[in-house]
């Protein structure tokens, strides 16, 4: 690679999203009356996705509640594939105006300036860096142009209720362009988009 | 049913301007009315249709789709599901005021061929509530519109549906197919 300029970091969003758009609680760790409705859908093709992912990125960008849930949950769990240890090794930026102290390992702390902090973040060597969940951050971000790819995988369900992914009204209109569609053995479909040039 | 990426079938004021259409997708929608005798309207995407398509065919500059589809609604047996409706200006057109599940029982007890919904998100919750829909053909669009009305509102309950078939078209819409996954 001697001689290439370095591409940025991108930002990865990546959703596990029902059929409405609901993104709350696919996990089951924060008290959602459908929590964990993504584990209705499993097949070995979606893990083996999640897994190349978290290898590809080093760098967890995160909403408080997000956070809250995955430092409660992940420090305690192991598995073969060296999922748990990376989720667990890996940087976390924290977006939380309300928390003062991070627990789970590797964590730092955004309060304030999101976009340009963010921005920061692109700018330093490094892979790219991946939000999970976090609502409210993703629509920041999305008001920032500051979303280089979202990948959002379909799960065939309609949920009714819940916090939907696409909360916030946009300032405007914002078309996508689609990089990827895939199918998944449990009925999952990916969808990947990148911002419209 | 066309949507938007952030689930709304339009804009906050109707807007249907967004929503990306093409050749390949006309063809399907032809194969897929072709294989139907029946189209199924609420009020509001009612009004929408009965203004737009008796006429379409005849208008200067009337694509292929615009003639194939004019002709296939113009034949088919449309029913409106309303409270309010009194009256309809189609031919072949009646309204039907609640009783809906009694309703589609006996339209599927009947000989034809099967019933499309067409847009009519808030009828097609009420169908979904009621567990009336055997397939659902979702054209996803590579676009946030940010506020509008959304696909699905009021459902009583989750509901767990089966991927039969996904297509990519060229323009970045995916066309989604589901059906029950209790069949």
């Amino acid at each position: 690679m001697v001689g290439r300029i370095r591409d940025m970091r991108k930002i990865i969003v990546s959703e596990f999203v029902s059929l409405d758009g609901v993104v709350e609680d696919p996990g089951g760790a924060e008290k959602f009356k459908h929590g964990g409705w993504s584990f209705k859908f499993r097949d070995d093709q979606v893990p083996k996705y999640k897994l190349d992912e978290v290898f590809a990125s080093d760098g967890l960008l995160l909403g408080r509640v997000t956070y809250e849930g995955f430092a409660k949950a992940w420090p305690s769990v192991k598995d073969d594939v060296g999922f748990a240890d990376k989720m667990n090794s890996m940087p976390k930026y924290v977006v939380s105006t309300t928390l003062e102290k991070l627990d789970w390992n590797n964590s730092r702390l955004i309060k304030a300036n999101v976009a340009e902090e963010v921005k920061r973040l692109k700018q330093q060597p490094g892979k790219d860096i991946l939000v999970y969940g976090s609502g409210k951050l993703v629509n920041t971000l999305l008001r920032h142009d500051l979303v280089d790819e979202l990948r959002l995988m379909v799960h065939p369900v309609v949920l009714g209720s819940g916090k939907r992914l696409f909360a916030d009204p946009a300032e405007t209109m914002k078309v996508l362009k689609l990089a990827e569609s895939r199918t998944f053995p449990s009925g999952i479909v990916l969808l990947s988009y990148r911002a419209a040039k | 049913m066309h949507v938007s990426l952030d689930g709304f079938v339009a804009g906050p004021n109707g807007e249907i301007d967004w929503i990306f259409l093409d050749d390949e997708m006309f063809e399907d929608v032809h194969d897929l009315v072709s294989k139907a005798d029946t189209a199924l309207f609420g009020r509001v995407t009612y009004h929408i249709m009965e203004d737009y398509w008796p006429t379409a065919a005849n208008r200067p500059g009337a694509t292929k789709h615009d003639r194939e589809h004019s002709s296939w609604l113009s034949l088919a047996s449309k029913i409106v599901f309303s409270r309010t409706l009194k009256k309809v200006n189609w031919h072949y057109t009646r309204i039907v005021n609640g009783r809906v599940s009694e309703e589609i029982a006996e339209l599927k007890k009947q000989p034809g061929k099967n019933l499309i919904l067409f847009a009519s998100p808030g009828l097609a919750s009420t169908f979904m509530n009621l567990n009336l829909i055997d397939e659902y053909w979702f054209n996803v669009n590579p676009i946030l519109l940010g506020e509008g009305i959304p696909l699905f509102k009021n459902l009583s309950d989750m509901r767990t549906l089966k991927l039969l078939d996904s297509k990519t078209y060229k323009q970045g819409v995916v066309n989604l197919h589901y059906g029950r996954t209790d069949s």
